[in-house]
């Protein structure tokens, strides 16, 4: 490794906000990985659902069984402990999809320009022009609901972002005198955009991508809190967070009554966004030597 | 000179741009000059006069929205403009090379120097990655920059505009060219860095015997390297000639007033001359002589394009008055006051 590059992870770490970011993250992967160990699911059963654990309709404080409290005959720590892995699952696999569709359309769109940048770009604002919510409400509506469904919705009214984000910064790569330098020098033109165009233009891509892995997550969850994401009984933050909108406001003059049901799951989603955001600032720090003092 | 000596031959090139809505832009427009081996050739003009654009022609580099109409561009007696592209990116770089004005945007932010250099080197020459870097570190010493071994290693953005260019330099002399295109290679850089990099250059190019293509529109440069002077406006050829002829007797009214701008230290002057007007749009040169409008001796005859005249041995002109203009001295000639 180049003593710089050695410099730089060094300085990364150094940094605090990167460290929370990486360390809140690291945290959120052991809990995915060892979920059947933290919260062991019965045997034969589907561990992403949540078991029943009482016949009462009315939540239940925390006690040492249950530390996180029950809503809706179900554990609250079940959920957050295995609504991490669906979080995992529906971030990565929404993100990484619909990026790569909009690193595909959008370089198309960059490189070649002119009548076939002007017909991606309008389908891509066509794209943009309907509101995410009502769009993904329809398609859940001819789909059908589920988890899976809630992605498939995702990513089709998701790859906009990065593919504008990639056709603008290759626009203005395109031009940069190095390309042409780099042409001059004999370099092939698959090469030019490979080595000289994509490395300038990924990084933002990328940083996106890692933020949006976070907001991403919580799309999700509010699809589900609107009913047309995971099912009944499945392990999901949002699924979670849906039990406990009977109780929100609280119950019997008390407001705070019932505080738990929302403030577990709604810590961990924003642990979990806040963890992809401090993790995606670090990342362009390392990674993008344009940002290198 | 013999046609032996030619290296590059450039015949009734013409390079035409096009808008959206189809409008013609004659960027180059029908132009003709010899570069002999091992020579300096200066391309002189304004800004927006086609030299860019001719440079970029020979390496066949020309944006889409651009065409080589006609022409031949004829190196080492093969016609570049009849060779595939892939033939054509062997050229570039190995035996055609080019400098850029702005080094710093030329030069890739993401990369280091060295990555750059030896990427170069690589793509031209086999050899591993290794012996690469070796000959890129004998480049940085060549071209002056101190400590190469680190530099090799540093972004372009850790390194001064002069060290740049430098790199820059190196890069493009590191397969031996025998072309060298230098787009206003000092333009950017402050006057004693200039001073460093043209000295850099002469001795550069006696040690690869390289002929050199240098585009400028400081005369003072011209002066100290170029042996001859193609004097270029509004995408044609006005003047050529020894550097000598031109300086000592101008016969284009556009070459005088160019010389007539450059401060002096021999003559008393109050005000600096220049050029009136500008260089006309592309899409709307005049008729004719395309300097006519700008020019001290127009009259009805400008407006037939003016055939090239031979003043002496290799000095040709383009103008219906040279006869006329031949007879006044550079420093007689009050043309624009």
């Amino acid at each position: 490794m180049k003593p710089e590059n050695l410099r730089l992870i060094k300085k990364l770490f150094f940094n605090t906000s990167a460290i929370i970011g990486f360390v809140l993250l690291g945290a959120f992967i052991v809990i995915a990985i060892f979920a059947p160990f933290i919260a062991p699911p019965k045997e034969g059963r589907d561990p992403y659902m949540m078991p029943i654990v009482t016949w009462s309709s009315s939540p239940q404080p925390p006690t040492p069984e249950h530390p996180f409290g029950v809503a809706g005959k179900r554990d609250i720590f079940y959920g957050v402990i295995w609504g991490t892995r669906t979080a995992f699952r529906v971030g990565i696999i929404v993100t990484v999809v619909s990026t790569l569709i909009g690193l595909f359309i959008g370089s198309m769109a960059g490189y070649y320009g002119k009548l076939f940048d002007e017909i991606l770009m309008r389908i891509t604002d066509i794209f943009m022009a309907i509101p995410f919510l009502v769009a993904a409400l329809v398609l859940a509506a001819i789909l059908g609901s589920g988890l899976n469904k809630v992605m498939i919705a995702m990513i089709i009214f998701g790859w906009m972002y990065p593919a504008r984000l990639i056709r603008g910064n290759i626009l203005q790569a395109k031009e940069e005198q190095y390309v042409m330098a780099a042409k001059a020098l004999g370099v092939k033109n698959y090469m030019v955009i490979v080595r000289h165009i994509l490395p300038n233009t990924i990084f933002p891509v990328l940083i996106q991508a890692s933020m949006r892995m976070g907001s991403l997550v919580i799309t999700a969850a509010a699809l589900s809190f609107l009913g047309v994401g995971a099912p009944q009984g499945y392990s999901d933050w949002g699924a979670l967070l849906n039990y406990s909108r009977n109780w929100m406001l609280g119950g019997q003059g008390e407001a705070l009554r019932y505080w738990y049901t929302t403030v577990y799951p709604g810590t961990a989603m924003v642990l979990f966004v806040l963890s992809w955001n401090l993790v995606g600032d670090a990342l362009r720090d390392v990674f993008d030597p344009r940002l290198r003092v | 000179m013999d046609s032996n000596n030619t290296i590059l031959s450039i015949e009734n090139l013409k390079v035409y741009f096009y808008n959206d809505y189809g409008q013609e832009l004659k960027a180059v427009d029908d132009i003709s000059f010899q570069v002999y081996r091992g020579e300096t050739i200066a391309l002189v003009g304004e800004s927006g006069c086609g030299k860019s654009v001719t440079s970029l022609a020979l390496l066949r580099l020309i944006d889409s929205n651009g065409k080589i109409v006609d022409g031949k561009i004829h190196f080492n007696n093969s016609n570049l403009l009849s060779l595939s592209e892939k033939q054509m990116q062997s050229i570039r770089g190995k035996d055609i090379s080019m400098i850029f004005q702005e080094p710093s945007s030329a030069l890739n932010p993401v990369y280091t120097i060295g990555d750059q250099i030896i990427e170069a080197i690589i793509l031209h020459q086999k050899v591993s990655r290794y012996e690469a870097r070796k000959r890129a570190v004998e480049m940085f010493k060549l071209v002056g920059i101190p400590d190469p071994e680190k530099r090799l290693n540093e972004y372009p953005h850790e390194l001064s505009g002069g060290m740049k260019q430098r790199g820059m330099i190196a890069m493009a002399l590191s397969c031996h060219p025998q072309l060298l295109i230098a787009d206003e290679p000092t333009t950017s850089l402050d006057v004693t860095i200039q001073a460093q990099i043209l000295e850099l250059m002469i001795s550069l190019q006696k040690q690869f015997n390289m002929a050199v293509i240098l585009i400028t529109h400081d005369l003072g440069i011209v002066a100290n390297m170029a042996k001859r002077i193609v004097v270029m406006y509004a995408g044609k050829v006005v003047e050529e000639g020894n550097c000598h002829d031109i300086f000592k007797n101008p016969c284009h009214p556009y070459t005088i007033g160019l010389l007539r701008s450059i401060p002096r230290l021999d003559i008393e002057q109050e005000k600096l001359d220049s050029i009136p007007g500008m260089v006309p749009d592309p899409s709307q040169f005049p008729e004719g002589c395309r300097f006519r409008n700008r020019c001290f001796f127009e009259n009805e005859q400008c407006l037939i394009q003016p055939n090239k005249s031979n003043v002496s041995l290799n000095h040709f002109v383009y103008c219906h008055h040279w006869k006329k203009i031949n007879e006044r001295s550079i420093q007689e000639c009050k043309v624009y006051e």
